[in-house]
């Protein structure tokens, strides 16, 4: 699941992918909802309530939404800078670090909000902040690892590939199109992934409250140990040596990214 | 000596911003962005007043309007409108705000509620989101929030969702005391 890169990926990898970082971008945006009333990834939203607050010349809010998006737009060049730095060197920390931070954000927030939390203003700004942040790791790493395939947080993009794929669909020559249908079950699994994600997050939020952060950071960290335990295994069995193509079923699209054409085999 | 007559022509004399140009170092774009941003972040937070200290005072309802609003008896809508006091008593009876009609907000996090002359309600009030939403507590059960449309040094406009008598917002205008 983090292993792999770019056109190294198969279906199967960014679906797995997709559906648990959906998952959990699905929680933190519903549960950032019910607690800040400020939405953690939804960055149109923003942008369009920058636009608004600049018309009505609310400086003071100008100013927050504006630092939130620029923290997302953070979380994202650090995600991919990264990747791009420690690639060569280890594939799995280069994919796995990002995410690691981004635990670091959800318990920050957590036991902030369990612990010390008093209901300021300010208060709520910076946590909103700091799920701004971790949504911008989240979604650096996964579109910049499938090369742009997975976007677990832009449901504005995925809705409109969606109805461009279902209305493809309509002709017979794009529907046996393994490649087109392979996208449209991988962008399908996200948006109900993320759906379920936020459905969870306000059905536990009631009893848990704040410390529904922890059980996404418990979501995170399944991604990081199943390849973890995947990298143990093979090297036990010596899988390693085995042609790894075969591994793979298709790419999603051709190669783009200098990194992108890398053996598996080489990444393990 | 005219570079045309010596065949000297060369891109940078054809095309003179191709000169080549000493390369600066991405880091140096970067951070000078991010210090950009950060002094109009500081200019816009110091020169703006934020909410939490705009809310602070004493505020008197001044004005109750609604998108729609059933008709007495035979459950009609009509469009909105300001309405009279007793309709506006019903809206509000299942409100924390009921029959307020003076809001101090306090520093402390407590908010006032006073029908002009005695307190009704002392509960606990914050912002939430970007400052836009008020939230009000009371005993530690009851929750309301309501949208902030406006608040300046005089005036502040709260919108808020009801079904009982009004469809739609219910928008309720507040003048600062001094």
């Amino acid at each position: 699941m983090l292993r792999k890169f770019s056109n190294s990926r198969s279906l199967k990898d960014n679906i797995r992918l997709g559906v648990l970082t959906a998952f959990s971008a699905g929680m933190v945006n519903v549960v950032t909802l019910i607690i800040f009333f400020a939405f953690a990834s939804n960055v149109t939203g923003h942008y369009a309530i920058l636009a608004e607050e600049i018309s009505k010349g609310e400086w003071y809010q100008v100013a927050v939404v504006m630092s939130w998006i620029l923290l997302f737009l953070i979380g994202s060049f650090i995600s991919n800078f990264i990747i791009i730095n420690l690639n060569r060197r280890n594939a799995y920390v280069a994919h796995a670090l990002p995410l690691l931070l981004e635990i670091a954000c959800l318990l920050t927030v957590g036991i902030y909000g369990e612990y010390s939390y008093q209901g300021t203003l300010t208060e709520t700004e910076i946590l909103v902040a700091f799920m701004l942040f971790a949504m911008g790791l989240q979604n650096g790493l996964t579109a910049s690892i499938s090369n742009f395939s997975v976007k677990t947080t832009h449901l504005t993009g995925l809705t409109t590939d969606l109805g461009i794929l279902f209305s493809m669909f309509t002709q017979r020559q794009y529907r046996t199109n393994a490649v087109l249908v392979g996208k449209a079950k991988l962008l399908v699994a996200i948006a109900v992934s993320y759906l379920t994600g936020g459905v969870v997050a306000g059905l536990l939020y009631k009893q848990l409250e704040f410390k529904v952060y922890y059980v996404v950071s418990l979501v995170i960290v399944v991604v990081i140990l199943y390849d973890y335990s995947k990298l143990r295994l093979l090297r036990l069995f010596g899988r390693r040596h085995r042609n790894p193509l075969k591994q793979t079923t298709q790419p999603l699209a051709s190669p783009e990214h200098e990194l992108a054409v890398r053996d598996v085999g080489e990444l393990v | 000596m005219c570079p045309k007559k010596t065949g000297l022509l060369n891109s940078s004399y054809r095309y003179p911003m191709l000169k080549v140009r000493k390369k600066t170092h991405p880091g140096f774009a970067y951070g000078g962005f991010l210090a950009g941003f950060l002094c109009l972040f500081l200019v816009l937070m110091t020169n703006a007043s934020s909410p939490d200290r705009l809310i602070l005072g004493r505020w008197e309802e001044v004005d109750w309007q609604y998108e729609k609003v059933n008709a007495h008896s035979n459950g009609q809508t009509l469009p909105g409108q300001v309405i009279e006091d007793d309709a506006r008593q019903r809206i509000a009876s299942g409100l924390i705000i009921h029959k307020a009609e003076k809001w101090q907000f306090l520093p402390d996090g407590t908010l006032r509620l006073s029908d002009g002359s005695a307190i009704k309600n002392a509960v606990r009030w914050s912002l939430k989101g970007r400052g836009h939403v008020l939230m009000m507590q009371y005993d530690q059960a009851l929750e309301e929030s309501y949208t902030i449309a406006k608040l300046t040094e005089s005036e502040m406009v709260l919108h808020f969702h009801t079904d009982i008598e009004v469809r739609g917002i219910a928008k309720i205008t507040f003048k600062k005391i001094r």
